[in-house]
């Protein structure tokens, strides 16, 4: 219908938003989550506040901090670019979680074994931890993903042309608003099964390496003591 | 607590339950190959035998917690499964559940309740007994399982050994006519367990009809008039504690005897 | 600061709209809940099919649905009310899962220990399956009520004045939309840090004298184990 297809020609912006914001966000948050484990006191309360903040700061709320504290004057930042940088941001919060909760769901025992064979700290993250952090850390990486799929209609609010921006557009214009957004809601609704689906699909895949992975990683970091 | 016999059922009259070759799988797992049991009213059978023998399953079943797939099972007068069928209806169920008392291994007390609302519970929402009555009732039985000064406690606060206690005290409450108990002290640290151990040979010398799943072979030998031994879904032999205990006839028995021996000290 | 008085209605309006909507959604949530864990497939999958919605729609498409669309079939919701209506549906879908897991998560055990006792199906959810449910469930719903309580910011699209409308609409006005936006991000921040906290102090009070292990674990044996560890169990 003609509806359905007006609405899918925005939906590359839309996905472009998404994409970019969620970059910005593992970018963002990578730093963050390391610094929320470190042992200095004055980083991990940092860290803390900015996830605080992040994840306290309505989504909304951000996206006008963004947009208004990029306007000087009669100046007004591309929508697009705004959207990014606001999303990306409050992404970096949970994000942030989801990286440490990975890292503490791998017991203690792990690292304690890997001190113990005087592993560097770059093989011990990188062969050890990691490796068995990915699954849990992938889990909320996803399922957050899932979530800023749908806050990109927020975007629309301030002048981004995504899937929400033109659905307004044709009610305004007097097309029957229930048909508009239940289709509207439907695209989001099937993005959202789809990566729901794709992330199954990794998450099988993953789990069947995981049982070898565990062992595998600390042999392999064992091999290379051996071999130096 | 004297048990009252059985209303009468010609010769079953003394009969507290009855199973004829009662079987139950789960898909093509056979747990259990034609159980033949009977209990008479008063008598206390302790079930032994290696884990995955099918004893918990086969005590379950007595009660309908567990369906079998195919027999014969009456208990307490009631017909329950017959001919590959369950042949009571829900309400039936649950009043026969009232008088067959049932102890778990894992206690299974509520959480969000005293003890004392714990044993009260039943005789409230089932028996129809007042609140007053009740707890009377409750406090009694509690006394008598030791745990007096604790009524007001949750479970969370109460050690295994305890837990359990008031768990039987529960059981009780409903003045059942048979006691089941599904290894009720397998979950209990070794030094707690002598509570209840004690608990139970009180009753059975109060005369109460109790099947005991166990692994504690000396306390089966010392309360049981007849013990049973359950291998691989069957019956393979069954006698006094001193048939059993003093010269096995089975080979699996004596297989079995043997390796708990190794175990304890 | 002067800003913070500018927008305090606008917090009064958050607070009824985010009572509103926990008062309706969360209930409505709980029969759903109860409808996913028990009902037989004639209910479960109409209200699936529902609760998904509820939750794969982006809400501000909810809230738009109720506001815009409706009226074009006859339906006509003040922007208040349609902020309500739509955001209880989206709540009610999110609680549903809550619900259906706490509900779900009440151990086989006690249901077993329920019914050797003769009690009825009606009696055992009002006497065991609840009350043990309820203690699993206030963690999420509490963390859910801050989600709504962010949610409400969405109602300036539709124009309502509640505290992100009123911020919009008095920065436009004075021309410091910025100041007005960053004053209304830390009161959202100051409310929901001050809920979780709140929530967690609860949390802590009745874990200190009730079981700390979820529903989800059965009493027996780690019960033992843990008790020996607290002052004034043991034999």
């Amino acid at each position: 219908m003609n509806i359905l297809w007006q609405l899918l020609q925005t939906v590359p912006s839309t996905m472009l938003l998404w994409a970019a914001a969620q970059v910005l966000g593992l970018v963002l948050a990578i730093p963050v989550a390391a610094a929320r484990m470190s042992r200095e006191r004055t980083l991990r309360w940092i860290a803390l506040l900015w996830i605080e903040v992040t994840r306290g700061i309505p989504t909304l709320v951000l996206l006008f901090i963004v947009y208004f504290g990029l306007s000087i004057n009669d100046f007004r930042p591309p929508a697009m670019t705004a959207a990014i940088l606001a999303l990306g941001l409050s992404s970096s919060g949970y994000l942030a979680e989801s990286i440490r909760a990975g890292f503490e769901a791998v017991p203690r025992q792990q690292t304690e074994a890997a001190m113990a064979l005087s592993l560097p700290l770059a093989t011990r993250l990188g062969r050890v931890l990691l490796p068995q952090a990915l699954p849990i850390i992938s889990e909320g990486v996803v399922s957050y993903a899932i979530h800023l799929f749908k806050e990109t209609a927020l975007a629309s609010l301030i002048g981004v042309i995504e899937v929400m921006a033109v659905a307004n557009y044709l009610v305004e214009r007097g097309v029957n608003g229930p048909t508009v957004f239940l289709f509207t809601g439907a695209i989001y609704l099937v993005g959202c099964l789809l990566l729901a689906w794709l992330a199954h699909l990794i998450g099988d895949s993953g789990s069947r390496k995981r049982g070898k992975t565990q062992r595998g990683a600390t042999i392999a970091a064992v091999k290379k003591v051996e071999v130096a | 607590m004297k048990t009252s016999a059985d209303s009468a059922h010609g010769r079953n009259e003394a009969m507290a339950i009855r199973v004829q070759h009662m079987t139950k799988s789960y898909g093509n797992a056979e747990v259990l190959r034609g159980i033949d049991l009977e209990v008479r009213t008063g008598e206390v059978i302790s079930i032994i035998g290696p884990s995955g023998s099918g004893k918990s399953t086969l005590i379950r079943c007595l009660n309908l917690l567990e369906t079998p797939s195919g027999g014969t099972v009456e208990v307490l007068g009631s017909l329950l499964f017959d001919r590959d069928r369950i042949a009571v209806g829900k309400n039936e169920l649950r009043d026969f559940r009232s008088r067959a008392g049932m102890v778990f291994q894992s206690f299974n007390l509520f959480p969000n309740l005293t003890a004392l609302e714990n044993v009260s519970l039943g005789q409230i929402h089932t028996l129809g007994r007042g609140r007053a009555e009740a707890d009377a009732r409750s406090a009694e039985l509690l006394a008598r399982v030791g745990l007096a000064e604790r009524m007001d406690h949750r479970p969370a606060e109460l050690s295994g050994g305890q837990q359990q206690r008031v768990a039987i005290a529960r059981a009780l409450a409903m003045d059942p006519e048979v006691m089941l108990f599904d290894e009720p002290t397998s979950a209990i640290d070794p030094e707690l367990r002598v509570e209840v151990l004690q608990v139970m040979k009180q009753l059975a010398d109060d005369g109460m009809t109790m099947i005991v799943v166990t692994h504690e072979l000396r306390f089966a030998e010392r309360i049981s008039d007849r013990v049973v031994f359950v291998a691989d879904g069957c019956i393979v032999e069954s006698g006094t504690p001193a048939e059993l205990f003093g010269g096995a006839k089975s080979e699996r028995l004596r297989q079995f005897l043997a390796a708990v021996e190794e175990t304890e000290l | 600061m002067q800003l913070i008085i500018d927008l305090l209605p606008g917090l009064g309006l958050t607070f009824l709209l985010w009572a509103g909507i926990c008062m309706i959604g969360f209930p409505l949530g709980l029969l759903f809940g109860y409808a996913l864990a028990f009902g037989h497939a004639i209910l479960r999958i109409p209200v699936l099919a529902i609760v998904n919605i509820a939750r794969g729609f982006p809400g501000l498409v909810v809230l738009y649905f109720v506001y815009s669309g409706l009226p074009d079939v006859g339906v006509y919701f003040s922007n208040t009310t349609s902020v309500v209506v739509a955001f209880s549906f989206v709540a009610a879908g999110y609680t549903a899962g809550i619900f259906r897991a706490a509900i779900l998560g009440v151990p086989k055990q006690q249901l077993e220990a329920a019914s050797v006792l003769g009690l009825t199906y009606w009696k055992t959810q009002r006497l065991v399956v609840i009350p043990q449910a309820f203690k699993a469930v206030l963690p999420p719903l509490i963390g859910f009520s801050v989600v709504v309580l962010q949610a409400t910011s969405l109602s300036y699209a539709v124009g309502l004045r509640e505290m992100t409308g009123l911020a919009y609409n008095l920065g436009s006005i004075t021309f410091e939309a910025l100041p007005y936006m960053l004053t209304t991000g830390a009161i959202y921040l100051v409310v929901c840090i001050a809920i979780s906290q709140i929530a967690a102090w609860v949390q802590r009070r009745s874990s200190r004298t009730r079981r700390r292990a979820t529903p989800k674990s059965p009493p027996a044996p780690t019960g033992t184990s843990v008790l020996r560890a607290v002052p004034g169990a043991g034999s």
